[in-house]
């Protein structure tokens, strides 16, 4: 295996034994860039070469002096091109931020790089993270695919090994359901568990910042690293979890292949933890709240910029400047009704939460569409718009706050599948705990550096 | 056409702008059915700046 496919973890302990080095890693993750952008186009902007080269042989010089620097020394890590670089172009994905250089790093950013990391580059995005499936991105599993949004940047660049882990951005799922449609692991903590601070918001109340990796082992470290020092430390839960696993004929339309993965991933939890059956609370009104609170807070953002926009401004894509300026039309009563439903899916869940530990459901209904398809098709004849589906299942993490991961878990038609699971409050790591065991590590199908196949680990 | 007493940048002359307005009204309808959708929830919980204090009392 190259060693731009192993773990963060398996790559940390190579470096600490001396059976790798920081400038061969970066080499790894560059050459694989080279092989497979042209394809997957996972990458905004990536950093100069040379500059690179020679911040991985200082932190290879004095990684004899550091004793164990930790899990993220050395790692090369793509960020999402929401979230603000000082040394590259941080421009959301948008003409009307073209050419835009902050004067600093986000703080999750200034974490990585304290820690070790060698910045990479930034990740593609949906313009302002505002849709599910990122343009222009595609799927390293099957290139006609979207790599879904709207961190599908991140999530091809981890899946196609051109880095080894990526931050990314979750307002309704665009963490985790990128991470499910490419195969990998993602993380989108507790509201506010990563600093937030010089990240371009989509919807304030919403928005959490997250990881994308390859392994939930990954996930816990680069989270660990990133979250504000001020929250308790973190601890697995000793105790045996309870696993509420989200009935099937509750969910709604769902791909068969993907009930298959999910329904094999309950009966793998059952030989560790106490399963039971339960229903999602209120599932149907997820996405209604999810909607009403996130389209007038980014129009609320946004508009000074639609306000007064410069004279040579260019234009936002066609259908984000149409959805900005009707959330400018939101009446208040309206809002504050969205907030209210809120109140009541957050307290459906804190009386869901107080019977079981862990809620397990599918991340997305289907596997990754067809990139041109312009709605997913049912077998039933009926078509549903991919920006109220594709987030059915992971819109009520944002919405109640709560953690919530996405693991690979398995094929369907030889796509990957993620399941999801959702924690209390500050439970990452029992979600990741219980990720561990089901997760399965899934190799991209291109460039000629497949694994075997895929194996339980 | 969408909000043009308040300075948003739709110009009438730009053909862009027909289309936009036409796509920004259709996000209106379906925002005013979502808000629609979520009425009997709303309005079956606690108010929303409930404080905690009023429970204790």
């Amino acid at each position: 295996m190259e060693s731009n496919h192993l773990s963060v973890h398996e790559a940390a302990r190579a470096l600490r034994d001396g059976k790798l080095s920081v400038p061969d890693l970066l080499a790894s993750c560059l050459d694989r860039l080279d092989r497979t952008e042209n394809d997957v186009n996972a990458w905004a902007h990536v950093a100069d070469r040379s500059m690179l080269a020679e911040k991985a042989n200082r932190l290879q010089a004095a990684l004899s002096r550091s004793g164990d620097p930790g899990v993220l020394y050395g790692m090369p890590f793509g960020v999402k091109d929401l979230v603000d670089t000082a040394d590259l172009p941080t421009e959301a994905g948008s003409e009307v931020f073209r050419g835009r250089r902050p004067a600093q790093d986000a703080e999750c950013v200034r974490s990585s790089l304290d820690h070790g990391g060698l910045l990479l580059g930034k990740t593609r995005t949906h313009e302002f993270a505002y849709g599910v499936r990122t343009p222009g991105v595609a799927n390293p599993w099957e290139l006609s695919r979207t790599a879904g949004g709207s961190s599908g940047g991140s999530a091809a660049a981890v899946a196609a090994g051109s880095c080894m882990w990526a931050i990314g951005t979750d307002t309704l799922g665009s963490v985790r359901m990128p991470a499910s449609l490419c195969g990998v692991v993602g993380l989108k903590p507790t509201a506010g568990a990563i600093p937030e601070q010089g990240v371009i918001p989509l919807a304030w109340s919403l928005d959490a910042v997250g990881v994308l990796t390859r392994t939930c082992e990954d996930a816990a470290s680069t989270f660990a690293a990133l979250r504000r020092s001020t929250l308790p430390a973190l601890a697995r839960t000793p105790r045996r979890l309870r696993v509420g696993v989200a009935r099937a004929d509750g969910l709604g339309r769902v791909q068969d292949g993907v009930l298959a993965v999910v329904d094999h991933a309950a009966r793998t939890l059952a030989e560790s933890y106490d399963v039971t059956d339960v229903d999602i609370p209120l599932l149907e009104h997820h996405v209604p709240v999810g909607f009403g609170l996130l389209v007038p807070e980014a129009s609320s953002w946004h508009e000074p910029l639609l306000r007064n926009p410069a004279p040579d401004l260019p234009p936002y894509e066609q259908g984000i400047h149409a959805s900005l300026l009707a959330g400018l039309q939101v009446r208040a009563v309206d809002y504050l009704r969205a907030a209210r439903a809120r109140r009541a899916v957050v307290a459906a869940f804190a009386e869901l939460f107080e019977r079981i530990d862990v809620l397990l459901t599918p991340t997305t209904p289907y596997v990754a569409p067809v990139a041109s398809e312009p709605a997913v098709q049912w077998p039933d004849g009926t078509a549903e718009p991919f920006e109220t589906s594709m987030c059915r299942f992971t819109a009520c993490a944002n919405v109640t706050g709560l953690p919530a991961v996405s693991v690979p878990a398995g094929l369907a038609g030889g796509l990957p599948v993620g399941v999801q699971l959702i924690g209390r409050a500050h439970s990452e790591l029992d979600i990741l705990q219980v990720g561990s065991r089901i997760e399965m590590r899934l190799s991209p199908p291109i460039g000629g550096v497949r694994d075997d196949g895929p194996s339980f680990r | 056409m969408i909000d043009s007493t308040q300075g948003t940048h739709v110009r009438e002359s730009d053909p862009r702008s027909a289309e936009l307005e036409k796509r920004a009204a259709q996000v209106q309808q379906d925002l005013a059915a979502t808000y629609a959708s979520l009425t009997e929830l709303a309005e079956a919980h606690a108010p929303c700046f409930e404080s905690p204090a009023r429970g204790a009392a």
